[in-house]
Order: structure tokens, then sequence, then C-alpha cells
């Protein structure tokens, strides 16, 4: 299954790119299999850092989501990763 | 009640005239303006570069003032935001609280603010003369030289 991820703001910048297609095994997946996947196409541990630490916000079809690892992700989802607002 | 998030602001006083204008009860108006501060620890600011996710944004900024209105019983609330480069001294933000009394509007105005902040998808990056950062949650930062 393939699902569709796009970084935001600061997290786009360490990461160095702006979206990227992600192909799991496993229809569906769990959002933290997923989180896990992105760091290690990137060969990076980012993202992961941030789910861990809470310091981020992810939306799934542009529904924000209370994070919660078995989260189960489909094909053709999308998946938006934020860090923590800084508005105003 | 309104919130949009856009290229230019509003004029203020036109803001203040509109909600006025919602009903005969109005007795306070309450205005917060944000500003790009013109200091920073990384010295002196050139401007600000906001970022948002505009759709949950504009979703998130709705459910704020519907739960305001409910909460504190205020008449009407207008939030609007600037996205892009903001320069110093510039405005980023207007939020209008229009109430029966001036108690309930100091709350609902604060708490409008104080979520806007916290949990509107909305990001800023803070471009200095010596380099720009990233503002984080709770005006923390990460730095960069300028490149």
């Amino acid at each position: 299954m393939r699902i569709y991820v796009k970084f935001y703001a600061k997290i786009r910048d360490e990461v160095g790119i702006d979206h990227m297609f992600l192909d799991m095994g496993n229809n569906p997946s769990r959002l933290i299999e997923v989180i896990r996947e992105i760091d290690k196409r990137m060969n990076k541990k980012i993202i992961e850092e941030y789910y861990v630490r809470r310091r981020l916000l992810i939306s799934i079809n542009d529904t924000l989501i209370d994070i919660d690892d078995n989260i189960l992700l489909r094909d053709g989802d999308k998946v938006d990763i934020m860090p923590l607002p800084s508005g105003g | 009640m309104y919130a949009s998030i856009t290229d230019k602001l509003s004029k203020l006083d036109e803001l203040i005239g509109k909600i006025k204008e919602r009903s005969e009860e109005i007795g306070a108006i309450l205005v917060f303006i944000g500003v790009v501060r013109g200091i920073s620890p990384l010295g002196k600011v050139i401007r600000l570069e906001y970022e948002a996710h505009e759709k949950l944004a504009q979703n998130k900024l709705n459910e704020i003032l519907h739960d305001v209105k409910k909460k504190y019983g205020i008449i009407d609330a207008i939030v609007e935001h600037r996205k892009g480069s903001v320069s110093r001294g510039e405005d980023i933000v207007y939020v209008v609280v229009a109430s029966r009394h001036r108690k309930e509007g100091f709350k609902a105005l604060t708490e409008i603010v104080e979520r806007l902040k916290r949990e509107v998808p909305i990001w800023k990056k803070e471009v200095t003369e010596h380099g720009y950062r990233w503002i984080e949650e709770g005006g923390n930062s990460s730095s960069k030289d300028e490149e």
C-alpha cells in the first residue's frame, strides 16, 4: 500500500524534503510503523524522536489526530507531519 | 464570527466598525494586536516568515471561536492572521471580541490568543541580521546562521 507523507516548517527543513510516497508492506499499517519507516527511508532518526517526545502534530486526511501507535493507515492515506504551533 | 489566514490584514477600524454593527447589546470591544518585535536574542529582526496548514488552521480557529463564544457568552469575535513574510514593526494578527460587558470580553480575548498560539497549525521563522531560527512552542527556538 502507498501513503503520501508531507512535512511542514522546521521538520521539513530537518528532513530536507517536502513530501514522500511511502510503500508499506502491510495494508493497513500501524502509525508507529509508518513513523519508523519514514526515518528508515531517510536514514535519519528525526521523526521518531519528535514522535516519542510528542513534539509534533499529525493529521490523517486533513484531520488532526490524538497520537496513538495503533492508529491504522490505509492505502491512499495522506499524513501531515507538523511541528507544534508557534503562530501569533 | 470569522477567522482567516491572509496575505493582507483588514483595516482595524473597519473590523471594529463591522463588529460594532452586530448588536445593540454590545458594551465592550476588545482588541489584541500581535506585532513583529524588532529585536530577538539573535539580534535585529528583519522579518518573520509565517507558514500554515491552511485547512487545519482555519478549522481550528473556527472551533476556538465557537468554543469561546459558548463558554463566555460573547456576542462576536474576529481573528485575522497573516501568512507569508511580515516585516519588523508590522501587524501579524488581530483578535477582536465584542461582548456585553468587559469581564467576559477580557476572558474570551485571552483564551482565543492563548489557544491560537498553542493549538493552531501556524509556524514562524524569525529572520535576523545574523541568521534565522524557527520559533518553537513557548518561545524556544533552534538557530541557524544565515546561508
